[in-house]
């Protein structure tokens, strides 16, 4: 009933082109998240979805109303600042039920819905304090409980983690996949953080140069980036790529035959896990060892100046500056054309298909 | 002498203190002087060496109320200096919203353009300005003065309100307008609640200015629509200087705007200190 269509949407700030014709749909219930390198746009799609900035061109509806220029105030969704946005003035039940009081609720509606939301939230012992009293995970409790208590049709998060401290961080991750569990409600969130991307996501949208990249499940931007931008964008560290040189096409030729599209290929890309060494054939000079303890990150130089790095086991036997032996995981290796686009089939699989 | 840094801090301390007093007592003193004079006979006012000590009287007190009714002056100053620094709010604060949450690219020069009135002489414009209110028989009325004092107050209004609506984090109103806020609304419950202090002071300081006001309420005005100012100035002739009465009259005049001054000097230090939102 509420899907969100973005169409041919444009966005130019005087002679910059922010955002270069979008098209997307989000469906009711789902937990979408634009995820981009800074100045990609996906702050600025969000704002354009919120009606906090003019469309320059397209069409935005939300079921079967055209929302394209309708004013943020009527068009029904809530949205979570990055900085919270709390109105300082007022105290924390004020600002849940800021909303409310403007549509001309009742008084009974409105205490019962900010008790409702309170105790989702945890937040009944804060009601009567003023946000400069709360901690900074408190207040962007209150800045989602501001948003809940509306039941919008959409909510939408702009970076809303990104002031917090590590630890917070991931607990109010977790909290926000319970409440959109517990909700149901079609969610919209940016972030820089493919983390968060990752573990949030029904849906992510990968964003480059206002222009969509891929859009997909978690596991099929992992596994099956169209691109060497979400490549390297997804998955930390990030791909590896090797240039189609001699030594590339010989190892490959003398291994296992897999159809990798490889006639016109200018790199093959592996991720760090693809890489094994206890396979042969390749070689590389290590020059850092990270042991994190349950694995063990070793980067090697390949060729010339070709930075790899690989996830290694826990006690993996490597020394600084050993020139040590390896091979790939064809199963999992990716091809790429000069422009960067995936040249090889997807890796397709029923587990990556229904996760 | 080598002191130490505890001693150091010490004279620092009285040494800062005592160039503020001299300072404050340098600045009140034609104040305090005008007081005395106030107290004095004619003869006494204009005695040579200046007399430090003599018998106070009221006479000036009581001869100016009986010459004229000092409380229709004072009524004219406050229903000028009111209606003036009301109407300026009134067109200062959505202006001021405006050029603050919605630039666009003149912004910063119609700003600065309207701060550039003030460089002007008023005198300039004495003549058109006469002969309208002339032409319109409006001459010796409060509704002329108070829209010149709105419209002389208006550049130092909207700089102030300008520059505290700045601090209201702009995610705040957009967060006021994903809750439904319309314009009218937005500046209702959450521009004017979080930059009260500033309105206020911007206030404070257009009423002060409005009362001390005196080259247009001296030309515009005669007995009806006169405020202190040309009370004051009505002293000064025909029959020549009399200081004892004149600094009578100026007393009358300043008391109530030191009283209001002193009461609000908190509100005041904090608007023209500015950032006082966070």
């Amino acid at each position: 009933m509420s899907t969100l269509n973005i169409s041919q949407l444009h966005k130019h700030f005087d002679d910059f082109h922010a955002i270069r014709g979008i098209n997307l749909s989000i469906e009711e219930g789902e937990f979408v998240v634009f995820v981009g390198p800074s100045g990609c746009g996906k702050s600025t799609l969000l704002r354009l979805i919120a009606g906090l900035e003019d469309v320059s061109g397209g069409n935005i509806s939300l079921g079967d109303r055209d929302i394209t220029q309708v004013p943020a105030a009527q068009r029904d969704l809530a949205m979570v600042f990055q900085s919270y946005a709390l109105y300082p003035h007022m105290n924390v039940a004020e600002n849940m039920s800021f909303a409310l009081r403007l549509a001309g609720a009742s008084k009974e509606e409105i205490a019962q819905k900010v008790a409702d939301t309170a105790a989702i939230l945890q937040l009944e012992p804060l009601l009567d304090r003023k946000p400069k009293a709360l901690s900074g995970g408190q207040r962007q409790r209150v800045a989602i409980g501001r948003a809940i208590v509306r039941h919008p049709s959409v909510f939408l998060f702009d970076e809303p983690l990104s002031n917090l401290d590590a630890a917070l961080r991931v607990q109010m991750r977790q909290e926000l996949a319970a409440l959109h569990h517990r909700l149901q409600a079609t969610m919209i969130y940016v972030t820089h953080d493919q983390v968060e991307a990752m573990t949030l996501a029904d849906k992510v949208v990968i964003l480059n140069a206002g222009q969509v990249e891929q859009v997909g499940t978690p596991m099929d931007v992992y596994y099956n980036p169209e691109s060497r931008f979400v490549a390297e964008f997804i998955g930390t560290p990030k791909m590896n790529f090797f240039p189609m040189d001699e030594t590339v096409t010989n190892y490959l030729n003398n291994n296992e035959k897999v159809d990798r599209n490889l006639e016109n290929a200018a790199w093959i890309g592996a991720r760090p896990e693809s890489i094994m060494l206890d396979k042969k054939g390749m070689f590389g000079t290590v020059n850092l060892i990270e042991r994190l303890g349950a694995e063990t990150l070793v980067y090697l130089t390949y060729g010339n100046d070709c930075q790899i790095a690989i996830r290694a086991s826990s006690l993996a036997p490597v020394t600084l500056g050993e020139t040590i032996e390896f091979g790939l995981d064809l199963e999992q290796v990716h091809s790429f054309d000069e422009k960067g686009a995936r040249l090889s089939p997807a890796i397709t699989g029923d587990l990556i298909k229904s996760l | 002498m080598i002191l130490n840094i505890s001693q150091r801090k010490t004279i620092k301390h009285w040494a800062t203190g005592l160039f503020a007093w001299m300072v404050a007592l340098t600045l009140f003193f034609p104040i305090l002087w005008m007081i005395m004079t106030s107290f004095k006979t004619e003869l006494q006012a204009i005695s040579q060496p200046p007399l430090l000590f003599w018998e106070a009287t009221l006479d000036n007190y009581a001869l100016i109320q009986e010459r004229s009714d000092y409380l229709k002056y004072a009524l004219n100053s406050l229903y000028t200096s009111v209606g003036g620094t009301l109407l300026a709010l009134i067109v200062a604060v959505p202006s001021a919203y405006a050029m603050a949450f919605f630039p666009g690219k003149y912004t910063k020069d119609i700003l600065l353009w309207m701060l550039s009135t003030k460089m002007l002489p008023a005198v300039g414009v004495l003549i058109p300005i006469y002969m309208i209110t002339q032409m319109g028989g409006l001459l010796d009325s409060i509704y002329p003065l108070i829209l010149i004092f709105a419209l002389m107050n208006l550049p130092i209004i909207m700089w102030m309100l300008y520059t505290y609506f700045k601090e209201i984090p702009k995610e705040i109103l957009e967060a006021a307008r994903m809750d439904g806020a319309t314009t009218s609304d937005e500046l209702r419950h959450v521009v004017m609640p979080l930059s009260w202090g500033g309105i206020a002071s911007a206030g404070l300081l257009s009423l002060i200015l409005c009362w001390n006001e005196a080259f247009w309420s001296i030309q515009l005005t005669a007995s009806d629509a006169g405020t202190l100012a040309a009370l004051i100035a009505s002293y000064s002739s025909p029959e020549g200087l009399f200081w004892a009465k004149v600094s009578a009259a100026s007393t009358m005049a300043c008391a109530p705007i030191i009283v209001f001054g002193w009461f609000c000097q908190k509100q005041l230090v904090q608007g023209l200190t500015f950032g006082a939102v966070k």
